[in-house]
């Protein structure tokens, strides 16, 4: 009853706040889709000011030029590849952690997980130069080896994210599995991993998100183009296509189009992912 | 019962003997990755090097004659501090109006939202390129669009006084989305009744504002503020992308110096000295914030 005459009293506020959205929606897509209509557009429809919306002719030599210059498909393959073998890493072994750290007694345990908080508040720039010097040592900087196994081993914040979910999981589960005959792993992968779905999903929009748009690790350790990121690739084409915006404007669609379209067809995923993920971390 | 005894000891080793198992490809990792990493940068930070030649132990002399001689420390750090106070406070009261807005019955509240989060998804390389070309000072739609209401125009990236108000203006409308979708899902779980219950007692909008709604969705507002520092103290690839640190050095933020020590000059025992620097203000800042949200962090109720 109430909820129906306070929607019939704020009708013109309602009014309001869709306009101010509407603003600020604008606000957002705009530069994405300025930057679909200028990669159309012709170097001569770049110079022209006043600056038309429209390209006068769609044309896709923009993006002709851009793939042969720089192997832009390629760089999102080696993304894709890259997010997924980390991904998959950093699942499989912070559940096995967080597992362990959240149901199973062994020695050290509080002095290990207090250790893994502490590690959560260092800034990536303090680990960033002896990480490059320990992959230099091992011979994998410039191959996917140095993109790949860093992450693969999972980090403190996977873990320490999962071990939350583990603990919200009642115990009698386990002892009801113990007492059946059931094994620690077997514990962990046919009880409790499939009631970590929502969890491991969140985990998984997350890492995949982070690995994908990482930028700083990719610089410091590859220099062959055919290794390259595409966060990566953007970047040194736009050092060489500095003022060529016709041309950036395609690299940063072919960059920006697959997360686009992941976005699009399952936003409410990430958006909710995020929000866990920022909620219980 | 002696065997029933030892049957629990088989079975406790057992425990023990699996969570280490478990724990160890995780743990493996972290020290090679973070754990080592952390100590032998904090070796190098006292040390001469340049990756080529071996490392010189220098004591503390990176801390206190390098850095307090080095004119583009102080600089960096004063522009890291700038950017931090003009992007921390705006892009968490921008985002919190949103969320309040969205917050309402109203209708399409989940494309607006979907339309507001976009941004945070793609990676920043991506939106620094886009906002190079919508910023570029003589072909730029913005400088047109205000040429249109009678206003000029500027070089939004390539002048010194405005570069870094730009970038952090970025930096704002990339971070708004994820701001945002924290401080709703924070306001959703105020529980109605409290406002109705407030409003019976005669409690205006700002009472019930100040009263109900912020003292219950401190902890969101701790969270994203928490995340604001850690992100403005280490923005990085929007100054490498758009700005590369100048026009000058009106850009350049202490990330970004430390990156040119480490892997343009090579002076990586200086720049683990800066990097460790950066650590020590963040943790101090987040102490601060710790203190500052502590004793004012409400839990949900039922």
């Amino acid at each position: 009853m109430t909820s129906y005459t306070m929607s019939n009293r704020v009708k013109p506020k309602s009014l309001l706040i869709h306009a101010v959205m509407i603003v600020c929606c604008i606000l957002f897509i705009f530069p994405f889709l300025w930057m679909a209509l200028t990669s159309f557009k012709t170097p001569q429809e770049i110079f022209q000011w006043p600056p038309r919306m429209f390209p006068k002719e769609w044309s896709f030599s923009n993006y002709q030029e851009v793939l042969t210059a720089v192997p832009l498909l390629r760089m999102l393959l080696n993304s894709l590849f890259v997010a997924v073998a980390v991904t998959a890493g950093t699942l499989l072994f912070s559940s096995l952690a967080a597992y362990s750290f959240a149901r199973l007694r062994f020695k050290g345990k509080d002095l290990l997980f207090s250790m893994y908080l502490g590690t959560m508040m260092v800034p990536l720039m303090v680990t960033l130069i002896p990480t490059f010097v320990i992959m230099r040592k091992l011979g994998m900087v410039d191959t996917y080896y140095a993109l790949i196994v860093p992450g693969f081993f999972g980090n403190a914040f996977g873990t320490f994210l999962l071990r939350q979910f583990f603990m919200t999981i009642p115990r009698q589960l386990d002892e009801a599995a113990r007492i059946d005959g059931c094994g620690y792993f077997g514990i962990y992968s046919r009880i409790l991993m499939p009631l970590m779905k929502p969890a491991l999903a969140s985990l998984f929009i997350f890492t995949f998100m982070g690995v994908w748009n990482d930028f700083l690790w990719p610089l410091v350790v590859i220099q062959t183009e055919s290794v390259k990121t595409i966060t990566l690739g953007l970047a040194s084409f736009q050092g060489l296509y500095t003022t060529k915006y016709h041309l950036l404007m395609a690299a940063a669609m072919i960059s920006v189009l697959p997360v686009l379209v992941a976005y699009i067809s399952s936003q409410r995923y990430f958006i909710e992912g995020i929000t866990l993920t920022g909620l219980k971390g | 019962m002696s065997k029933s005894k030892a049957n629990n000891k088989k079975k406790s080793m057992a425990e023990s003997a699996y969570g280490y198992l478990f724990i160890a490809p995780n743990l493996l990792g972290m020290l090679v990755f973070v754990i080592v990493p952390i100590f032998t940068s904090l070796l190098m930070s006292f040390t001469d090097w340049d990756l080529i030649n071996a490392p010189r132990w220098v004591g503390l002399s990176n801390f206190t004659d390098k850095m307090v001689h080095d004119q583009q420390f102080w600089v960096s750090l004063k522009n890291t501090f700038v950017f931090s106070l003009l992007t921390i406070p705006l892009g968490i009261a921008v985002a919190f109006v949103i969320a309040l807005l969205l917050n309402q019955s109203i209708k399409g509240v989940n494309l607006y939202r979907a339309a507001i989060f976009l941004p945070v998804g793609i990676s920043m390389i991506s939106i620094s390129v886009i906002w190079r070309w919508i910023l570029n000072t003589d072909l730029g739609i913005l400088n047109y669009v205000l040429s249109l209401v009678n206003l000029q125009g500027a070089g939004w990236l390539s002048d010194e006084k405005y570069a870094l108000f730009s970038v952090s203006a970025i930096s704002i409308w990339k971070s708004v989305g994820f701001n945002m979708v924290i401080l709703l899902a924070g306001l959703k779980g105020v529980p109605s009744h409290l406002y109705e219950a407030a409003t019976i007692d005669g409690a205006g909008a700002w009472r019930r504002m100040t009263r109900i709604t912020l003292p219950l969705i401190t902890p969101s507002l701790f969270f994203v503020s928490i995340m604001s520092v850690i992100g403005s103290f280490q923005v990085f690839d929007l100054i490498y992308s758009t700005t590369s640190g100048g026009p000058g050095d009106s850009t350049r933020v202490i990330y970004y110096w430390v990156y040119q020590n480490g892997f343009k000059f090579f002076e990586m025992g200086y720049a683990s000295a800066l990097a460790w620097v950066v650590f020590i203000m963040l943790f101090a800042v987040t102490l601060l914030q710790m203190k500052f949200f502590g004793n004012k962090v409400n839990y949900e109720m039922d």
